[in-house]
């Protein structure tokens, strides 16, 4: 039989789960079962209802109103949207073609005039400090103030984020994740100790490997993961761990698969946040600054269909993106570009392997070759 | 086989062993030989029935077994699901798809190969296997297989062709039943077939009637075991076709192939050379590794995983996909180990070298970094594994649903491994009170076994099962390892043996080491070949057959090959009561 | 009543039960082409069950006070409920062993079913009684019986012919509801039955098969000739089957034809296994009503219950074992709780046959549940005191609604009196000292 040397993974392996000191160069890997938008949710009742954050519970939807246009006039509309007669095929078509002169309004949005957003009131808010700025944004729930998070300010009474976390609205696309469609892979290398390191990378990966879930439903720990060379979806962050929480040691710009219709997540000026028990699963928050293109685009690749379920205009999503965007002017027009954002992700212990040389391996510096987080 | 070397056959068949042609199946061999000839008939094109690698014994100078007398029935066993699906495969095609659920096995002395020869088949499982014939005859005899499974062709397809379809039957028959079937087996066929392609305007769904028939036959179902008195002997002895059929199933796990019926028929398997030629013929082949993981699919009780469930709140990682994988891992570092290295048997207990899938990795909790479905993995020292003892396979059929068992892990290590027999617990005894997990003593598995055998009535069982489990602790019902049990250190150092032994590493060892596990698996190979545990007298003779497994370096095909080479192999008792 | 039996079957009664022969005085009676002749000659009763839970219930929980009619429902029995008046109780019957030591978890059931505690573990020493039933009465339908286990597990079967090869059950509600109502089921009330072609190819596929059986059987001993047996008995069953399917068959008022459970959760945590039994109650009780089959035998967990409850570590055989008596409350808490629960789902099996409205009653009026487990108390693998009961009226022949006490008497009597009821004419059952011939008369209308 032919063997292959593991002693390198083993001795990993066997080092993590003491909980001890090591003072010896460690990695942990984990895979993402769940990531979200971190969106505070004020509402008592269902996600619709009105709540600190949104008084009004959740944005209007009228598709009528949505349909009628300076060349559409109501009688058609009508016809458009007639149960008895449902002509289904032109409804997607003219949710498309909003413009005055036929623009399709999820390539150009500001084609028809802003139809208005409800946006957050509250003043709570999950996200970071971006700004350095305490006197901008919203405050924690755990008290801390200057929370940088104008996404949520924006799109935070839309249905497709608002609700308690893990919210009905993430669900579609963490399903399909969690079903097999990608996975996000992450290796957190360290020189001395786990719980306290001064000299953390931690890599943000893609794998080919699907998740795999346990015989509750949920996404099982120790499979393993074989680092996918996908550099568009990969970050390398300079990192250290105080008291088992994990924070980046200076804003750094950090690229990672999105659980979204659009694959690709851009935040600049990123920050991460892990607590980082002993064993087990981790929770963290990962936020930065997101092109506000790239936010708007990712729901306008399925724009009549994201309207439709998730009642909301994409017009009216798009302006409330803009008013509410706030670094990265444009060098023309001083318009902001980008909106601060987080995200909430939720990451299970596992086996985040490197590619074998020779397999399009990357130029990785996390530390041994492979990891296993958990007990 | 072609007419000429037929007529060979007969003749060698007639001038050296003239009383094997005694009845067999309501006629003789003699005139079954003969039969060949009326095959020509109407069929368009005849082929050659082939024989490859017939050798006929050089019987006037070797001396064989003689037989005389009546031959009759000593063993029937019912055909497992692996001898089905390996029979249908290698004589009707590997492309035949088999969705039947067959009749579970029940397991006696050990073994689900002696449980067959007590099995039947209840109402529920007939209407299975019929189930299973009606879909297996319509691929057969599909148009894209049905000149191949076909030796000859039918004058009009349309209509019934006697001749080729009594062609058709004779092949089949004599391949599923593992002999020649006589002119009225053939003809009670050869009417359904005709009956049906007359009504149908069909040759082939008449075909596909008859090939249902003989796939439901308690020949085939069943392997009815044959014998014949010795001549100038006392005591039975299987005629050859049961012969070759034990011989077939222990090695193979399937029924004789053409070469080993062929030698059944012209009585070369009788003499020692013939026999020699087609042990050596069929140790040789890749096949045996198809009986090595029978074997041990059987001997470790692998069947126990269809009726394994886990409690997925207690270990939710454990699915369907691990229990799977558990399975076939534990076969294949027993076929690889055993039949591909050829190794010595008693490393199963003690190697480190296994192999893993995806879900494996995350069982065990190592990485696995492959792209194909299984790699090599070998554990380190430090993982504490021991080779079967501690594969999820093992470890989780041998524990509760919620939780682990030292008494179910020891006992199934002295009966599987030791052929010890582990008594019933006693009628009357009240565990309760030694039993009260609420005592400071009592918070592990362990406190609590040592507390219940301190009652006289458990500890003289408990003291035989319990260590070896107790030594396997550091592992959960699931095959997890884990060094705490509710917070406290599970201790695995235990008494065994006369031995201090710690953890499964060291309970491997002390199998490795003790000289009663080659012994008892030469006992099961025996029994499992058999389908009957040897009796006290059985197992004194089998001291010689232990004593040359040790000279081979305890490589289980030469073991194999070693007991179908001896005569008391295939004896049967004069009482044919079991 | 004799007159409707041949001579045979009246011979294997007047011997005490089926220790003559196994499955042959039955088999040559079906060979010979009068199977139906006990279901059409009269207006026998009807439908015969077997329905066993494992590891008994718990002393002094489950024994009314009340002997006779309208006893109390003691808290392991409450969940019988108003359907009591359709049960009868007994308690105090005994598994006598004859000085063969108690194979636990094993002799009690052992007694009941075949008249003889069993010799060897796994194995029973004779064939079980319902399997004679099902030969009496098991005639004219598709199935000559049906057996069935909610928890999943294709061996747990206690119905046997040859005491060694168990009557494969089905296992989950979609392998009862394909066996049932699946290929070759006959809607009894669609009005455009025609004959399925295919059925007589299929006859002359057995027949020929049938025919060998003496030429095999004769070079036999006795251990294979029961084997082999047993398997022309099951080809035998397939022609009975296709016979029957050859037939239009008849109009069954109470009959609808169910829909497909499809597949469900397999588990062995109890609230799954019940929920499971009451979607096969459903099919069976379907069953009974498009006269598909006439015998059922349901094994609702194993004598050594591997069931457990959600979320603990432990399953019922081993709390039976190690759990301590509470001793304020004087019994064994979780004990009594899964008792509780897995005794729960013969009502719930009997609420199904109930809920068929047939003739004036109900499907259950027209049957005779006979429910069993294996031990009094399973703690101490006792086999006194084995809980038994009779549900529903045989027809009217089922004096129901009482407890009936039996004062340490062989558990066959119980086992007798519910052949008799069903119109067997058996005069005795049983071996040594289960040997009985005294019918249990208080529950004979």
């Amino acid at each position: 039989m032919k063997r292959i040397a593991m002693a390198a993974a083993t001795l990993a392996l066997a080092s993590v789960g003491t909980g001890t000191a090591t003072a010896e160069p460690w990695s942990r890997g984990y895979v993402v079962e769940w990531i979200e938008a971190a969106a505070y949710f004020g509402g008592k009742g269902g996600i619709t209802g009105p709540g600190t954050d949104c008084p009004k519970g959740t944005t209007e939807f009228d598709l009528k109103r949505l349909l009628t246009t300076s060349y559409r006039p109501a009688e058609e509309v009508a016809k458009i949207l007639n149960p008895d007669k449902p002509e289904s095929k032109g409804l997607f078509p003219a949710m498309h073609m909003r413009g005055p002169n036929k623009e399709d309004v999820y390539k150009e949005p500001k084609s028809v005039p802003d139809p208005g957003m409800r946006e957050v009131q509250g003043k709570i808010a999950y996200g970071f400090d971006l700004d350095g700025n305490p006197n901008t944004g919203f405050t924690s729930p755990t008290g801390q103030r200057g929370i940088d998070n104008q996404f949520y300010k924006a799109w935070g009474c839309w249905e497709a984020f608002r609700g308690p976390t893990r919210s009905p609205g993430a669900t579609y696309h963490n399903d399909e994740m969690r079903n097999g469609k990608f996975t996000v892979a992450m290796l957190i290398s360290g020189n001395s100790d786990p719980r306290n390191d001064e000299d953390v990378t931690l890599g943000i990966f893609t794998s080919k490997d699907k998740l795999v879930k346990d015989a509750k439903g949920d996404i099982a720990p120790d499979y393993s993961f074989r680092i996918a060379n996908e550099p568009r979806y990969t970050s390398l962050l300079k990192a250290r761990i105080v008291d088992g929480v994990l924070e980046l040691k200076e804003p750094q710009d950090i690229k990672m698969r999105e659980a979204s219709f659009l694959a690709t997540l851009t935040l600049y000026g990123g920050r991460v946040r892990i607590e980082m028990p002993e064993e087990g699963p981790i929770h963290g928050m990962v936020g930065g600054y997101k092109p506000i293109q790239e936010a708007f685009t990712t729901w306008t690749i399925a724009g009549p269909n994201v309207e439709l379920v998730t009642h909301v205009d994409l017009s009216a999503a798009y302006y409330a993106l803009e008013r509410n965007a706030d670094a990265r002017p444009d060098p023309e027009n001083g318009a902001n570009t980008a909106v601060s954002t987080a995200l909430h992700f939720w990451a299970v212990p596992a086996f985040v392997i490197h590619p074998k040389a020779g397999e399009g391996a990357q130029a990785v510096s996390a530390g041994g070759s492979t990891a296993g987080g958990g007990r | 086989m072609t007419e000429t070397a037929e007529a060979k056959n007969v003749r060698h068949t007639n001038s050296r062993m003239p009383r094997i042609t005694a009845k067999m199946g309501g006629a003789t061999l003699f005139a079954l030989a003969v039969s060949g000839t009326m095959l020509a008939g109407s069929c368009a094109a005849p082929r050659a029935l082939e024989t490859p690698g017939l050798v006929v014994a050089p019987a006037d100078t070797i001396p064989g077994v003689r037989l005389s007398g009546e031959p009759i029935i000593v063993g029937v066993r019912r055909i497992t699901e692996t001898q089905y699906r390996n029979a249908i495969a290698s004589f009707l095609g590997d492309d035949i798809q088999i969705n039947a659920k067959f009749e579970p096995e029940a397991r006696s002395d050990g073994l689900l190969a002696v449980g067959a020869s007590f099995a039947s088949i209840s109402a529920n499982g007939f209407q299975q296997y019929y189930a299973a014939a009606e879909s297996i005859s319509g691929q057969a005899l599909d148009e894209k297989r049905r000149a191949r499974t076909l030796s000859c062709a039918p004058a009009d397809a349309t209509a019934p062709d006697d001749a080729c379809a009594a062609e058709f039957v004779r092949k089949h028959g004599r391949l599923l039943f593992g002999r020649k079937l006589d002119d009225d087996e053939v003809s009670a066929r050869v009417a359904i077939a005709s009956a049906a392609a007359g009504k149908s305007s069909d040759f082939y769904a008449g075909l596909r009637l008859s090939l249902v028939n003989l796939l439901t036959s308690p020949d085939f179902l069943f392997r009815i075991e044959r014998a014949q008195a010795v001549e100038g002997g006392d005591g039975l002895q299987l005629n050859p076709y049961s012969r070759a059929a034990r011989i077939s199933y222990l090695l193979w796990d399937a029924p004789p192939d053409e070469a080993l019926l062929a030698a059944a028929e012209s009585g070369a398997l009788m003499s020692r050379a013939g026999l020699e030629t087609q042990v050596s013929r069929m140790t040789a082949s890749p096949r045996i590794e198809k009986g090595i993981r029978a074997f041990f699919s059987d001997t470790l009780q692998l069947d126990l995983f269809e009726t394994l469930t886990k409690d997925a709140s207690q270990y939710p990682k454990f699915s369907q996909a691990v229990a799977d994988s558990a399975r076939e891992q534990t076969l294949k570092v027993v076929v690889d180990h055993l039949a591909v290295d050829k190794g010595d048997y008693r490393d199963i207990f003690t190697t480190r070298d296994t192999f893993i899938n995806r879900p494996l990795g995350a069982m065990y909790k190592v990485p696995f970094d492959s792209s194909a479905e299984w790699t090599p993995y070998t554990f380190d020292e430090a993982s504490g594994h021991s080779g079967v003892l501690t594969q999820v396979a093992f470890l989780s059929l041998f524990s509760h649903p919620g939780r682990s068992s030292p008494t179910k892990r020891g006992a199934a290590v002295s009966e599987i491994f030791l052929c010890q027999t582990v008594p019933q617990p006693p009628a009357n005894v009240d565990l309760s009170a030694i039993n009260d997990t609420g005592k400071e003593n009592a918070k592990t598995v362990r406190q609590r076994l040592e507390l219940h055998r301190t009652e006289p009535l458990c500890s003289a069982c408990h003291t035989l099962t319990d260590p070896p489990g107790l030594a396997l602790e550091q592992f959960d019902g699931v095959g997890q390892r884990r060094t705490l049990e509710n917070n406290a250190r599970i201790d695995v150092s235990v008494d065994y043996l006369g031995k201090t032994v710690m953890g499964a590493q060291g309970l491997g060892q002390a199998l490795r080491d003790n000289p009663r596990t080659p012994s008892c698996l030469v006992e099961r190979v025996w029994a499992y070949g058999r389908g009957q545990a040897p009796d006290a007298a059985g197992r004194k003779q089998l001291e010689a057959i232990t004593s040359a497994f040790a000279d081979s370096g305890y490589r289980v095909p030469d073991l194999m090959a070693a007991m179908v080479k001896r005569d008391d192999f295939f004896a049967a008792a004069r009482m044919v009561d079991k | 009543m004799a007159g409707r039996f041949d001579r045979r079957s009246v011979l294997r009664g007047a011997l005490g039960g089926l220790s003559v022969g196994v499955a042959l005085p039955a088999l040559d009676m079906f060979l010979n082409g009068n199977g139906n002749a006990y279901a059409d000659s009269a207006k026998l009763p009807v439908r015969f069950g077997t329905y066993f839970w494992g590891l008994g219930l718990t002393p002094g929980r489950w024994v009314p006070k009340k002997i006779g009619a309208d006893y109390d429902l003691p808290p392991e029995l409450e969940s019988l409920g108003a359907l009591k008046k359709k049960v009868t109780v007994f308690s105090g019957f005994n598994t006598i062993t004859d000085g063969k030591p108690n194979i636990v978890h094993w002799t009690g059931h052992a007694g009941i079913l075949t008249g003889v505690a069993a010799s060897k573990d796994k194995i029973f020493d004779r064939p079980s009684f319902d399997t004679a039933v099902a030969d009496a009465i098991g005639g004219g339908t598709r199935f000559r019986s049906i057996e069935l286990t909610p928890f999943g597990n294709e061996r747990l079967s206690y119905s046997t012919r040859t005491g060694a090869s168990f009557n494969t059950p089905d296992a989950t509600p979609l392998a009862v509801y394909k066996r049932l109502f699946g290929e070759g089921f006959q809607d009894p009330n669609s009005g455009t039955w025609k004959p399925d072609p295919k059925i007589m190819l299929q006859q002359s596929v057995l027949s020929a098969i049938t025919e060998q059986r003496q030429a095999l059987l004769a070079g036999a001993g006795a251990s294979d000739r029961a084997q082999l047996d047993q398997y022309f008995t099951s080809v035998r069953s397939m022609e009975q089957q296709l016979e029957v399917e050859l037939l239009e068959p008849a109009r069954a008022e109470a009959c609808r034809v169910p829909k497909s459970p499809g597949e469900q959760p397999k588990s062995g945590r109890i609230d799954i296994v019940n929920q499971n039994n009451k979607m096969m109650a459903e099919l069976m009780a379907m069953a009974l009503a498009c006269n598909q089959t006439k015998v059922f035998n349901v094994v609702h967990t194993s004598s050594t219950s591997e069931t457990y409850l959600p979320g603990d570590t432990s399953i019922y055989h081993l709390h039976t074992h190690d759990e301590s008596v509470d001793p304020k409350l004087g019994y064994q808490v979780i004990s009594s709780k899964l008792a509780t629960l897995a005794f729960s789902a013969f009502p719930d099996f009997l609420k199904a046959l109930d809920a068929i409205r047939e003739g004036d009653g109900t499907l259950l009026d027209n049957t005779l549940v006979m429910g069993l487990s294996e031990s009094g108390y399973a703690k101490i693998h006792s086999v006194d005191n084995i809980p038994m009961m009779f549900a529903g009226g045989a027809g009217g022949r089922h004096k129901a609604g009482q407890h009936i006490a039996g004062n340490g008497d062989p558990v066959t009597r119980v086992s007798l009196t519910a052949q008799q009821l069903i119109g067997m004419p058996v005069g005795e059952f049983g071996v040594g000292s289960m040997k009985t011939s005294k019918t249990i008369t208080e529950v004979m209308a």
